[in-house]
């Protein structure tokens, strides 16, 4: 096996064309599944582009009253942006439970989408928190809603020579807020047997909005469920409307049974977990 | 297992037992610089790499090489044409014993592969990465043969066979056929049966573990250096450097004189490692490519082909009286050991009863064989497993007569003198101490919140004694240099330079110790079965009584006086009459003039520990479960364990918790999954949950200390009790929380949530 | 003589099920060879499996002198970890 090439390209034109140049290229931002893909020989790519060289990859910026995530940037450094982290905290607090405190130092919020794993923890809270994505490609960028770049464990909705350049979430509504929830057996360094997150709205009399509800390692994907978000739009998030919501959601699921579940604890969870990660975004919105 | 009841000897306070001084390998540790496993580089070294087999039971049919040893950079490829095919021959492994051709065919596999992982041929080359390219381009044709992965698959009538001329042993008489089951063990007395007819109150079950891996954070890694002239040389982290020389001695045929095995630090084993892998196979490639050659498993390899320790079922029927005296129990269970036949069936059988009194009673066990990695030596091996169900049986007694749990265990209890079911009188053993120390424990009377559950368990191992060397040798400057060949696998160098620093009555930093190859000090038996403490510290302690005499005899020739006329105090020989009285002459004044009296100052002593004692525990775990998702959390925990004597109390404290840790893994969320396909689902960390920190509280531990008579310092060994209770204890706090018996390990959230359901 | 319990597997395999053995034998290597006698095959498998408790205690040391009246438990030996 010849080892990969190894491209360092410093501007997104450029990654784009290496991209382009060769299908079997892969995209290295933290690394932290492709390195692992590679050591374990699940894939062999003839080329590697590192896309951490490329200027404004790295980092939060404002963008439109919301924020602009580069796809490079690490999970741990979403908590040190107190704006970011006051804003989405659902996010925030979802993107830094993958893995251990030394692979959130490089993994980035873009891989664990791009990765396209059902179970990603980062995916839910994005879909929830309605977040798009800054795809750019050899025929330039467009921005995508987060739950249209996967279509399938391991697999994305990326073009040949695309590669995802931010992730952009808008401002936090007047009366919104946030969370993300997992089941795992153990209490960290899991995978996500269910993952649950949800964004809210609320008005000053407490009545819901605008709900998102969204449900991970469930689906091939990672699902919007909106008939769990509407059934608790117009609600004051009382337990009959709670309960709407979660049977909309083990509706919606439609999980495989494998060695971290069942099918019917899986779909059962993601009913609890729904619950649990309303109430949280209840409080979060109360106060905002 | 028994010892002398002579408590005359036995000095009640030390200086530096019982102390709790820094380990001397600490710094070399936590700085980076110890050698473990993978760090051993030698000179011109090559790197190989192990081609494993898919399948889980398969008849090898042809290997081709060719495109192998073509790749540039590749300097020797073997496979199983490359051992000495051996007749079945067993050698006696000190405490145990094992088939030769069994142990070299687990190392590389001849004719068929019994289990997904199963070593099939072996690549050395200039570099790790051309090696694995190598072993890559090995082409092996097979013949897949059904296979077998649990019991009832195993023992089903027409299942297919792992090995065909292997014949139950252990039945009355020999059986016509051969099948899976390895052995049939069976030990008790009186009329059990007819008791649990008579019983006021019989409850019964099938319980259920699954296999587990021992979990060591260090894989397997040697260096095997083979000379033109036929000596060798393997370093090796392992738990016992002769254990590695005599197998590599016998499946290659090899004079033990021939093979120098160097112990490098070893980063876990809780015996896992008293086996070899790697090392005859390193060996037999460093033979042929002329070169040393490195070998390292990776995690996938250490899970799919090293350990684990066998899964059980057991059905269990206990009776007792009103008053909760057991009255009978009989328990028929199977060990699934994986593709050889395993140890864990006897002491299961043996320890499954042995801290209680029960006149009637009946154990049976089986070894049943599957196509999973061959099962290898856990803490306490076999005990967990068939300790389980006994626990679980008395906690439900308890419930149903409204006893307390600790007061049933007490009225059970086995105490000094107690004939147990091998017909021996127990000893000094601190069962009961041990129940009394946990009843009077606050947390036992700590107050409970909603959902929460309080389980109790006991748990026995008999530890073990045997044969060690050490020697000690005194610096000119009169520093004392302690050497053992018992691997360090708990912070035995420490105990072993207190024990030293005890007996000569020095400072503990006036002593070193080293642990050295194969060559360069007398056998001593692995590390394992509790031992080296115990023995090897035994044989420490007498070379320092050498010491002493030959100091004061030393002493007394520069005096011109009678050795009686001189005494050993505080370090120094002091003299008693004559010219010199109330002089004294220190270790170093001594020594620097060695080399004008008889020389050099040295002792060795090579002994065969006797006396032993067996170790106990209870242990309090208190559970929380998620109504809701059937998540268990232990909320608190404490370990109570008779240790004997704590030499270095941090460590006995460490043992207790380590062993505490790995049984609630055990009873929470680990276990081997495989697929239909008979490979391993989960041969990694992510899937294969060991607990983390954050899924434990802070273990609290008490220490009974129960000196052994038998032990100049008292010393029983307390590395295996510990992971015994905690199957029962998390088990029985579960059910209490639930309101409903759980039978079967793991206890994960599914399964809970599951039995939650199953009882609403 | 000694008095020898040997437990399963030992009595069933070498020793038709007696319970009880009689043996005169001045340590464990003379009852060991006296045991061969009475159930050939018990010696070698002896060494690498059996164990020895006199008078109610461990003994791995074969050449420790047996008292005339020692009851001698044989049971399979266990490998601790």
């Amino acid at each position: 096996m010849p080892s990969p090439q190894f491209h360092s390209p410093e501007t997104v034109e450029q990654a784009s064309a290496l991209l382009a140049a060769n299908p079997q290229a892969r995209v290295l931002a933290g690394g932290t599944d492709l390195i692992v893909q590679l050591r374990s020989r699940r894939i062999a790519p003839t080329a590697i582009v590192d896309i951490k060289r490329i200027a404004g990859m790295s980092g939060i910026r404002a963008a439109d009253g919301g924020f602009a995530i580069g796809a490079a940037t690490p999970c741990t450094a979403l908590k040190d942006d107190k704006a970011l982290a006051a804003a989405w905290p659902g996010v925030v607090e979802a993107a830094n439970l993958i893995g251990s405190v030394q692979v959130r130092n490089r993994a980035t919020m873009a891989g664990n989408l791009c990765n396209a794993s059902p179970a990603a923890d980062s995916v839910p809270a994005l879909v929830a928190a309605g977040a798009t994505v800054l795809i750019a490609g050899p025929s330039g960028q467009r921005e995508v809603p987060a739950a249209e770049v996967t279509s399938g464990p391991g697999k994305n909705t990326l073009a040949h020579g695309e590669f995802v350049v931010e992730i952009r979430l808008p401002a936090r509504p007047q009366g919104g807020g946030d969370a993300y929830l997992r089941s795992i057996p153990r209490t960290e360094m899991d995978i996500a047997v269910v993952g649950a997150g949800a964004a809210l709205v609320l008005d000053a009399s407490g009545t819901c909005t605008s709900a998102r509800i969204s449900i991970g390692a469930v689906a091939p994907t990672v699902l919007l469920v909106e008939a769990a978000g509407a059934a608790l739009v117009g609600s004051k998030l009382d337990d009959a409307a709670l309960e709407r919501m979660a049977e909309a959601v083990r509706v919606a699921a439609k999980p495989i049974a494998d060695k971290r579940g069942t099918v019917e604890y899986r779909i059962a969870m993601a009913g609890v977990l729904a619950k649990r990660v309303v109430e949280i975004a209840r409080q979060r919105a109360e106060k905002a | 297992m028994n010892a002398p009841q002579d408590k005359a000897s036995f000095k009640p306070a030390y200086d530096v037992v019982g102390t709790r001084p820094v380990r001397p390998d600490g710094v070399e540790k936590v700085t980076g610089k110890a050698i473990y496993g993978t760090d051993h580089v030698a000179a011109g070294m090559l790197h190989g790499a192990i081609l494993r087999s898919p399948h889980p039971h398969a008849r090898i049919r042809s290997i081709d090489t060719r495109k192998a040893e073509a790749l540039p950079g590749v300097k020797a490829v073997v496979t199983g044409a490359d051992f000495p095919s051996l007749a079945s021959l067993e050698v006696s492994l000190g405490e145990g014993s094992g088939n030769i051709a069994a142990i070299s065919r687990n190392c590389m596999a001849h004719e068929k592969v019994l289990y997904d992982g199963h070593a099939v041929a072996a690549v050395a080359a200039t570099s790790a990465v051309i090696a694995e390219e190598a072993a890559a381009l090995i082409e092996v044709e097979y013949e897949v043969l059904p296979h077998v992965l649990t019991i009832d698959e195993a023992l089903a009538p027409g299942a297919p066979v792992l090995h065909e001329d292997m014949f139950t042993k252990g039945l009355p008489e020999k059986p016509a056929e051969p099948s899976n089951a390895a052995l049939c063990f069976t030990v008790g007395r009186g009329e059990p049966d007819a008791a649990i007819a008579a019983a006021h109150t019989v409850v019964s079950g099938r319980y259920s573990a699954l296999a587990v891996h021992q979990g060591y954070i260090e894989p397997h890694a040697c260096v095997a250096s083979y000379n033109a002239d036929g000596q060798v040389q393997v370093w090796a982290s392992s738990q016992g450097a002769f254990m590695i020389r005599t197998l590599c001695a016998s499946i290659l045929g090899i004079s033990q004189a021939d093979i120098r095995v160097t112990p490098l630090e070893i980063g876990g084993g809780f015996g896992g490692k008293t086996k070899v892998y790697l090392e005859p196979v390193a060996i037999v490639l460093s033979r042929k490519s002329g070169r040393p050659v490195r070998l390292a498993m990776s995690r996938a390899d250490v899970f799919r082909a090293s350990g684990p320790a066998p899964g059980v079922v057991a059905d269990i029927t206990v009776g007792a009286d009103a008053d909760g005296t057991i009255t009978g129990v009989v328990m028929e269970f199977k060990m699934l050991s994986g593709a050889n036949p395993g140890n864990d069936t006897h002491s299961g059988a043996m320890s499954a009863l042995a801290h209680y009194n029960v006149a009637n009673c009946r154990v049976t066990g089986w070894d049943v064989l599957c196509n999973t990695a061959a099962t290898a030596a856990y803490r306490a091996p076999g005990a967990p497993q068939t300790i389980f169900p006994v626990e679980c049986c008395i906690d439900e007694i308890a419930q149903k007569l409204g006893l307390d749990p600790i007061d049933i265990r007490l009225k059970n209890a086995a105490r000094p003198g107690d004939v147990g079911i091998m017909g021996m009188p127990a000893g000094e053993i601190g069962y009961a101490e041990c129940l009394e120390a946990a009843k009077a424990h606050p947390h036992y009377s700590a107050p409970l919140g909603p959902n929460q559950g309080r389980g109790i368990a006991g748990g026995t191992w008999g530890n073990y004694g045997g044969p060690s060397t050490a020697t000690v040798n005194l610096g000119e400057d009169g520093s004392v240099l302690v050497t053992t060949g018992s691997p360090d696998i708990g912070g035995s160098r420490a105990a072993m330079a207190m024990m030293a620093a005890e007996t000569l009555e020095i400072a503990y930093e006036q002593v070193r110790v080293t642990i050295a190859d194969t060559s360069s000090i007398g056998f001593s038996m692995l590390t394992g079965g509790s031992r080296t403490t115990f023995a090897t510290g035994k044989a420490v302690i007498l070379a320092c009584e050498e010491i002493i005499a030959t100091l004061r005899a030393r002493a007394a020739v520069m005096w011109s006086i009678d050795v009686s006329q001189t005494e050993w105090r505080g370090g120094a020989v002091h003299c008693l009459s004559g010219d010199k009285a109330g002089t004294s002459l220190t270790m170093g004044q001594i020594a620097a003039k060695a080399g004008f009296s008889g020389g050099p100052i040295a002792a060795e002593v090579a002994l065969n520990a006797q006396g032993f004692l067996p170790g106990f525990g209870v242990h309090i775990c208190d559970t929380e479960v998620d109504p809701e998702t059937g998540h268990v959390s232990v909320t608190r925990y404490t370990v109570v364990q008779d240790v004997g004597t704590a030499i270095h109390p941090d460590y006995v404290e460490g043992q207790m918790q380590g062993g505490a840790a790995q049984g609630i893994g055990w009873a929470l969320n680990e276990g081997y999954v495989y697929d239909k396909a008979g490979r391993m689902d989960n041969p990694g960390f992510l899937d294969y949950r060991m607990p983390v920190c954050s899924d434990l509280p802070m273990i609290d531990t008490v220490m009974v200390e129960k000196p052994n008579p038998a032990h100049p310092f008292g010393v029983k060994g307390v590395g295996e009790v510990p992971i015994v209770p905690p199957l029962g204890a998390v088990a029985n706090a579960v059910s209490r929380a639930i309101g409903l018996r759980v039978h079967d390990l793991p206890l994960t959230p599914d399964r809970v949530y599951a039995a939650m359901q199953g009882k609403s | 003589m000694a008095q020898v319990h040997p437990l399963a597997p030992f009595a069933g395999q070498f020793f038709g099920g007696a319970q009880v053995l009689d043996v005169a034998a001045s340590n464990l290597f003379a009852l060991v060879d006296a045991l061969d006698k009475l159930g050939p095959g018990f010696g070698e498998d002896a060494v690498l499996r059996a164990a020895f408790a006199v008078n109610g205690m461990m003994q791995t040391d074969w050449s420790a002198p047996l008292a005339p009246d020692a009851q001698v438990m044989v049971f399979p030996r266990v490998a601790g970890g």
